[in-house]
């Protein structure tokens, strides 16, 4: 009786010292994912380049978009501001804010302490207008680990994503591509670069974190074109 | 002073009843006039550097005789080069030249002139917008760096609930003998 409490004293005194050990050098959740290479796009293309993608909306059409409003080929929506943002495939819904550009030229972000609300930069197209569309989201934050879009890098072709405009209707994307790109070779023109069919950039950070610029060495970017709209 | 005060009036009035709609009229001819006056077209506008940017023109005048035959764009302000040919588009009298910005191309406004062979000149007026040069800063590194401090508190907890079982487990065992 006595040796088998000694053993459990033992057990459990040697379970909490490499638990605390554990908890002192593990990380309490993983690096954020990022896409495989099968999913990036060339860099400095621009795609579609011009006109509608070959792989677009003629391909197939989406069962999820309202019948009546689904008609192919759809047309390009009027400019109207971004409000809201859902991706059923990862479990995302989040309000936009428009943001500009800050002083150093870097497009402005939402602050860390509302790591669930996305930003649209505001300069450029709003989504479902000819153009590309930017939305800018916190991959973590102290505050509560995985942000908005901490799981952007599990998106892969075919997803959709809905964009509800400041006048009700939501424009409906389709990704057809996602990329982690090194943060001193970002893909600046196929990202904000003019596309006469109307796309979608989602942009998060990812790839190694440099604990010594407190900064990702890279970004997620998912290129998504616009196939319809709903409401 | 005071009788002419309503006669005053009273003209001011019928001026502006007559003048009103007449120039409402005017306004409304020429605002039309205007947007349709600049033979240059061009897609997208604004752009930005290093993007693919068309510029499509319409030759036809009412003063200049005859169909032109070919257009030149003049790209030296855009950073391109002075005479970039034009090649006819799908309209009569209509030329079109697709063209890349240099991606070093300020960001402002240009005025490039294009002259047809039948003497038309024209120009419109494109506007160039920067693009971010300098990527976002979208986290703070948490779930990079982040270690789990519950485990932590669950570890010592369970460590410092062995050492004092450790230490009952000893005394109980002292105090037997005499009990």
């Amino acid at each position: 009786m006595r040796k088998l409490c000694v053993a459990l004293i033992a057990a459990s005194m040697a379970a909490g010292i490499t638990l605390a050990f554990a908890g002192r050098h593990a990380l309490r959740w993983s690096p954020p994912p990022f896409p495989p290479r099968s999913e990036a796009l060339p860099a400095a293309v621009p795609w579609p380049a011009s006109g509608r993608p070959a792989s677009g909306p003629r391909r197939g059409r989406p069962a999820v978009l309202h019948p009546a409003r689904a008609g192919y080929p759809p047309r390009p929506m009027a400019r109207s501001v971004p409000l809201a943002l859902a991706i059923p495939a990862i479990r995302v819904r989040a309000k936009i804010i428009a943001l500009g550009l800050r002083p150093g030229g870097s497009p402005a972000v939402p602050p860390l302490a509302t790591p669930f609300v996305t930003s649209w930069y505001d300069p450029g197209p709003t989504p479902g207008a000819p153009g590309a569309a930017v939305i800018f989201g916190h991959v973590d934050s102290a505050a509560v680990g995985p942000a908005v879009f901490y799981d952007l890098g599990r998106l892969r072709t075919g997803d959709l994503i809905d964009v509800t405009l400041a006048d009700r209707r939501t424009a409906v994307f389709r990704v057809y591509g996602a990329g982690l790109y090194l943060k001193t070779d970002f893909p600046s023109l196929g990202v904000y670069g003019y596309t006469r069919w109307p796309t979608l950039r989602l942009i998060t950070c990812g790839g190694e974190f440099d604990r010594r610029s407190g900064q990702y060495l890279g970004n997620v970017v998912v290129f998504a074109e616009y196939v319809g709209q709903r409401g | 002073m005071r009788a002419f005060r309503p006669a005053a009036a009273r003209a001011g009035l019928t001026l502006a009843i007559l003048t009103g709609p007449a120039l409402a009229c005017v306004l409304m001819l020429a605002s039309p006039a205007q947007a349709g006056s600049s033979p240059v077209d061009i897609t997208p506008n604004p752009s930005a550097p290093g993007t693919s940017t068309t510029f499509a023109v319409n030759c036809s005048s009412l003063t200049a005789a005859g169909k032109a035959t070919s257009a030149t764009l003049a790209g030296t302000t855009l950073g391109l080069r002075g005479h970039i040919p034009m090649q006819p588009g799908t309209h009569a009298n209509e030329f079109v030249a697709t063209v890349t910005l240099p991606a070093g191309l300020k960001a402002g406004t240009y005025q490039p002139d294009i002259d047809c062979s039948n003497g038309v000149t024209a120009s419109a007026v494109l506007t160039v917008k920067a693009v971010p040069g300098v990527a976002p800063a979208t986290g703070d590194g948490t779930t990079a760096t982040a270690t789990d401090d519950r485990l932590t508190a669950i570890g010592l907890a369970l460590a410092g609930l062995g050492a004092v079982s450790g230490v009952l487990l000893l005394t109980r065992r002292r105090f037997r003998p005499r009990a």
